[in-house]
């Protein structure tokens, strides 16, 4: 792995504390440090309610550290007010999540194209086609104005992949995202998700529970107890 | 903006029967508006031209010249009948330079007609009959502009009154056994009398006028009540009867005559008409409201439905203002599209009121419900509609818009 490689993402002695008003605030992460190349698959694994969940959310500037520096593709997240944070996420950072959560009025093309509209008002031509071409990349070609009801889980989760990288972000963050599907199709869109990361040079940092994808990795993340272990991956 | 609009539309087009719901909420509560609004409005104008239509809206009298104690005069005369003592208290005074003050009171603001008057009381004698009536003195064609008698007269003609002539209420010729072209005596309570051809009955639907009233010509009237050249009172009309009392006070003001106002003489009826006007504001207020709960509620509920939703796109980087306008839009859009069908079914409704006829007078027949069609009722009641709407929608797209994606996301 070529250690000089550009940093998507970087996080310094990261804290998160939640419920700081309440009696019993809960100290989930105490001093977190990672980081993140350009082009790198990494998984993050760790027992239910080790705050996976909660590492990701920062990484992505979805939520603030209770204390440490986050740097996202070369910006300090705390020089950001909340618009600044919101711009940062649609240009840089795409998510996926376990639900895939497309929104259900909107064709599957109009869903992968929605970090676009919400930057542009809509996605220009240029934008669409390459769009387009991603969704036939991950065989959703006959799917494309199907309204996600209408979609089986796995094909709703490549959408959902889609539309992470529709705005050509630095940096992906799936969490669980073969979580909610069956083996095969979990490996199919396993595996695309390898392939996109190969082809267009985004950091990948999947949140797991399945042994043998994070083993897949480039690099595995192990949280526990607050902090964050580094395992290498991919060594078979 | 293109995205915020297409998500709006998406959500109202999708949200089949939450949409059909709040839609329908904000036209019935603009429908409510539009027709009681209209129909008070209606009623009103009937009643006030029916009811004004025969009154002076102002009446200019001479101030008294000196203070009189009114019960030093009756206790003089106690004892007497009580209408003599009136009489003979107001005989008193008069306006002697009709011309002047005809010109002066037509240079006040909202006067339409000047009407030089005289008021009085006689009796009406017809062979062995004899009654009170009150006589009212003026040019025929003035007095047209105070009480349009002309559209009143079932028999003979008024218009072309001559100064031997009088016309009659139909109640009053019954009584007395007169009929049209009789020859009547009138003694007046100046004690003058004079011979007179019936030229005219009137039937007012008002029985006091119908049974008491005997309208004359000025200079009969001068002469019956011993007023040669002068008058008792002048007779204003305003084109808005509603501002009787700022013009009754700008004459006693100005020109210190004594004044009355339509609206302080019949301060009931005026009481009336405002009681009648709240309650209808009332009525619509609680349109309003209802409407405004309902959607408020309901729009909440979609936006809970809708927190994943929400939560993605923030995740996706939309703004907090991003999401405040999409909802804000759907509450716009409903807004508009309710007040919409809600001023086409007001139209229908009061379209269809108003034809509804009732047998009036004389075989016509008349519009039960006297429906004003008023566009500025209609863009009023729009207009709170959709005023009250986006105030209920402003709660929750507010919460839409703080909802917190982490949250959101965790908590599945
Ligand atoms: N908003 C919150 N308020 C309070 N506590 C929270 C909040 N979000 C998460 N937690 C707690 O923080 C801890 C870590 O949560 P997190 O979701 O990051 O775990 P996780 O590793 O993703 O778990 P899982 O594998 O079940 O998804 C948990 O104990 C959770 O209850
Ligand atoms: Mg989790």
């Amino acid at each position: 792995m070529a250690t000089d490689a550009v940093v998507a993402v970087e996080g310094c002695g990261l804290r998160k504390v939640y419920g700081l008003d309440t009696p019993h605030p809960v100290e989930v992460l105490q001093g977190v440090d990672v980081r993140i190349r350009q082009g790198e698959f990494v998984a993050i694994i760790g027992q239910s309610g080790s705050g996976k969940t909660t590492l990701l959310n920062l990484l992505g500037a979805l939520d603030r550290p209770t204390e440490g520096r986050i740097v996202l593709s070369g910006a300090d997240t705390a020089d950001l007010d909340d618009n600044g944070l919101a711009d940062l996420r649609n240009r840089v950072v795409g998510f996926v999540f376990q639900f895939h959560y497309l929104l259900p009025e909107f064709t599957c093309l109009e869903n992968a194209l929605m970090p676009l509209a919400i930057r542009h008002g809509s996605a220009g031509r240029a934008d669409a086609e390459r769009v387009r071409g991603l969704l036939n990349r991950v065989g959703l070609a006959d799917q494309m104005h199907k309204r996600p009801g209408q979609m089986s889980g796995g094909q709703q989760q490549r959408a959902a992949l889609i539309r992470a990288l529709a705005n050509s972000p630095r940096l992906v963050l799936a969490d669980e995202p073969t979580g909610n599907l069956d083996a095969r199709s979990g490996r199919e869109v396993f595996d695309l998700m390898r392939e996109m990361t190969r082809e267009t040079g985004v950091a990948f940092v999947m949140v797991t529970h399945d042994d043998r994808l994070a083993q897949a990795a480039d690099r595995v993340i192990h949280v526990e107890l607050g902090r964050a272990h580094e395992h290498s991956g991919a060594e078979e | 903006m293109r995205f915020e609009y297409a998500v709006a539309t998406r959500h109202l087009v999708a949200g089949k029967g939450q949409t059909v719901l709040t839609v329908a909420a904000v036209a019935v509560a603009v429908t409510v508006i539009i027709f009681i609004t209209s129909l008070i409005q209606g009623l009103q104008k009937r009643l006030v031209d029916d009811f004004i239509g025969s009154l002076p809206h102002v009446t200019v009298k001479p101030a008294e010249r000196q203070p009189r104690s009114l019960a030093a005069t009756g206790a003089r005369v106690a004892g007497m009948a009580g209408t003599t003592v009136q009489e003979t208290v107001q005989r008193r005074e008069s306006f002697d330079d009709v011309e002047k003050l005809t010109r002066q009171l037509a240079q006040f603001a909202g006067v339409t007609a000047v009407v030089p008057a005289i008021r009085g009381q006689a009796f009406l004698v017809h062979g062995a009959k004899r009654l009170g009536v009150s006589v009212s003195g003026a040019d025929p064609a003035k007095q047209e502009r105070i009480n349009a008698l002309q559209d009143d007269m079932i028999a003979g003609r008024w218009l072309s009154l001559g100064s031997d002539e009088i016309v009659v209420g139909f109640r009053l010729a019954d009584e007395a056994g007169v009929r049209l072209g009789d020859r009547v005596r009138l003694i007046s309570s100046e004690g003058v009398d004079g011979v007179f051809t019936v030229a005219g009955i009137f039937d007012t639907g008002q029985n006091a006028a119908d049974l008491g009233s005997v309208f004359a010509t000025l200079r009969s009237a001068q002469r019956l009540f011993r007023l040669q050249g002068s008058v008792s009172s002048v007779l204003l009309k305003l084109d808005d009867p509603f501002t009787a009392n700022e013009v009754a006070d700008a004459v006693t003001g100005s020109l210190h005559h004594k004044t009355e106002s339509w609206m302080r003489e019949q301060a009931q009826f005026v009481n009336g008409l405002r009681a009648q006007s709240s309650s209808s504001a009332m009525i619509s207020v609680f349109a309003l409201l209802a409407s405004a709960f309902s959607i408020a509620a309901v729009l909440i509920v979609s936006v809970i439905q809708k927190s994943k939703e929400i939560g993605i796109l923030k995740s996706m980087g939309a703004r907090d203002r991003q999401i405040l306008l999409i909802f804000g839009m759907e509450g716009l859009g409903i807004a508009l599209v309710g007040a919409a069908a809600g001023c086409g079914a007001g139209y229908l409704f009061l379209r269809m009121l108003a034809g509804v006829r009732q047998v009036a007078r004389f075989g016509r027949t008349d519009q039960l419900f006297p429906i004003s069609f008023d566009p500025t009722i209609f863009l009023g009641a729009a207009a709170a509609a959709v005023a009250a709407t986006m105030v209920a929608a402003v709660l929750p797209a507010r919460r839409a818009a703080r909802m917190d994606p982490v949250e959101i996301i965790h908590g599945n």
